[in-house]
């Protein structure tokens, strides 16, 4: 079912369990060489960087070769053409793919990445020119959604399984879309009906151990239900949506919507504290910016200044009670930092993000260099 | 605080160097700006080799050599695509370029490695279709073929690099 060899993909989770385990030091390091030994994954996966340049050259190489392709073919004389052609054209990469990974034993190299989307890509967008001509968006989806879930099984992708995931919210909404004015209703609860039911179903799917190898999709999954579920009753998102859609500007039921957008999050949180769950938790500290965000969009407290110091007070206040109560030890979750793997490659890409991230200063030349205290306040962002 | 440093000594010299802006914000169709980008990356560069080789704070090699690799390999693009004797600044791409690869071989450090190939190809592909014949079809061919290339390349150059090193 799966493209890679499963048994190398089981493998690599013991093997990133153990690595896990060693840096806590809970097993030593023979043990460690004893666990790799046993599970061996033969996978070629190179460094991240490898990966982004080998993914850039691949997709140029793809690019190109499409390029030599419809040359040599000669029809982009009409859309049903060109369809045909990249319909064959994304077959025959997905081809490539398949042998990359058979033979070559490419496994999160870049080369399997840029293939995995491009030729997707082609596929659809192949199959959408022949059949559909972008006329109708339902028929669209509804051709792509087969392929991208195949994709997402047989390569574990997390971004192709979340690509599939909005592609049946956005069928669904198209087709609550056409029920006219009532829509108005129906959706809101329409799509929290189908993210809960996702959410339960993806939370059941993560507990089965058959479903391990796909841990990284489905966890993709929970966050996507967890925020789409959240999205369909935030006021924001009803009162412009309704404005956008069916241009009224009045929100019926407007108070269970206020109420929605500012529990949700906190009940989030909550449970995600009760329950152990990570996912839940982050998904909810996130929800609740968002939801502060919204009430700000529509009362405003007047002074900024006032409301950013004493929201950044409340803040460091309410980080500061939580670390010293975790740290005395009585909850679930603890102050005491994880081992993460990979520790100094994360490091240095960290060091390069900054650098990145570093906001642009243009030298301040002006006639007197030594005139005016103006310095320019060094581009100290939080990142410093 | 040593990236605000460095940024600082280059919009004194009048670059705008983050990594992003390097490419955006500065225009280097002027030959000055192209000579003090040459010279600042290749100062901050010999600063990482001889503050590596006297053992003095090590751990900001990183941060000086990210940025002077950048510098340098942008301006030398620069000149070879803006300057009249433009080609002139081939033989220079050709040396950094090198002398990158064998940095990132000794410190096994793979983000120079894909740095200097991707500028180094960048320098080639702009030199190539200087000559009149890639102005056609054959510019498909060269991606295709060099693409190819530079993919079979970073596949094993692991084997490719460590040959002479015994």
């Amino acid at each position: 079912m799966i493209a890679y060899s499963n048994q190398w993909l089981a493998a690599l989770q013991v093997r990133r369990q153990a690595a896990q385990w060693n840096k806590k030091e809970l097993i030593t390091d023979a043990q460690l060489r004893a666990i790799f030994d046993v599970y061996p994954a033969g996978f070629y996966t190179p460094n991240v960087f490898v990966r982004i340049g080998l993914g850039i050259f691949c997709w140029v190489l793809v690019c190109s070769a499409f390029g030599l392709l419809s040359i040599a073919a000669g029809i982009f004389t009409n859309e049903r053409a060109a369809g045909i052609l990249l319909l064959f054209f994304g077959v025959g990469t997905l081809a490539a793919l398949e042998y990359a990974i058979r033979e070559m034993h490419h496994y999160r190299s870049g080369l399997d990445d840029a293939m995995l989307y491009l030729g997707l890509g082609s596929t659809i967008s192949g199959l959408c020119l022949t059949f559909s001509t972008f006329d109708s968006s339902l028929l669209s989806l509804t051709l792509a959604l087969p392929l991208l879930a195949a994709a997402a099984v047989r390569y574990t992708d997390k971004l192709v399984a979340a690509l599939a995931f909005v592609g049946v919210f956005a069928i669904l909404f198209l087709l609550m879309l056409k029920m006219g004015n009532s829509a108005r209703l129906v959706l809101p609860f329409g799509g929290m009906l189908f993210a809960g039911a996702g959410y339960s179903a993806v939370l059941h799917i993560r507990k089965q151990a058959c479903f391990r190898l796909w841990e990284e999709c489905t966890e993709w999954l929970e966050v996507l239900c967890l925020v789409t579920f959240y999205a369909c009753g935030n006021y924001f998102v009803i009162r412009e949506g309704s404005n956008a859609l069916f241009g009224e500007k009045q929100v019926p039921l407007s108070l269970v919507f206020y109420v929605f957008t500012a529990v949700v999050p906190v009940v989030y949180v909550y449970f995600g504290l009760r329950k152990r769950n990570r996912i839940l938790l982050r998904c909810g500290l996130l929800l609740v910016a968002v939801a502060v965000f919204t009430f700000r969009f529509y009362f405003s407290l007047g002074h900024t200044q006032l409301a950013v110091t004493l929201a950044g007070a409340v803040l460091v206040a309410f980080a500061f009670f939580t670390i010293r109560y975790l740290k005395k030890g009585n909850l679930p979750f603890t102050y005491i930092q994880e081992a993460e793997e990979e520790e100094g490659l994360e490091l240095e890409t960290l060091v390069i993000n900054q650098t990145f991230a570093a906001p642009a200063q243009a030298a301040p030349v002006g006639e007197n260099a030594f005139g005016g205290g103006q310095f320019g306040g060094g581009g100290s962002g939080s990142s410093y | 605080m040593l990236s605000l440093a460095i940024t600082a000594l280059a919009s004194w010299v009048g670059l705008s160097v983050t990594p992003i802006s390097l490419l955006r914000d500065n225009d280097f169709s002027g030959d000055r700006l192209i000579f003090t980008g040459l010279l600042l990356g290749f100062l901050l560069t010999a600063a990482t080799f001889y503050l590596n080789s006297r053992n003095i704070k090590k751990h900001f090699d990183f941060t000086y050599l990210n940025f002077g690799v950048h510098i340098l390999f942008v301006s030398c693009i620069a000149g070879l695509t803006v300057l009249e004797m433009g080609w002139l600044f081939a033989p220079f791409l050709a040396l950094i370029t090198a002398a990158f690869v064998m940095y990132a071989r000794r410190e096994q450090s793979f983000y120079f490695l894909i740095v200097a190939v991707v500028y180094a190809y960048w320098g080639l592909s702009y030199l190539i279709f200087q000559l009149e014949a890639f102005q056609s079809v054959l510019a498909l061919y060269y991606f295709f073929f060099s693409c190819a290339g530079v993919i079979w390349f970073l596949v094993r150059y692991k084997k490719i690099l460590s040959l002479p090193h015994k």
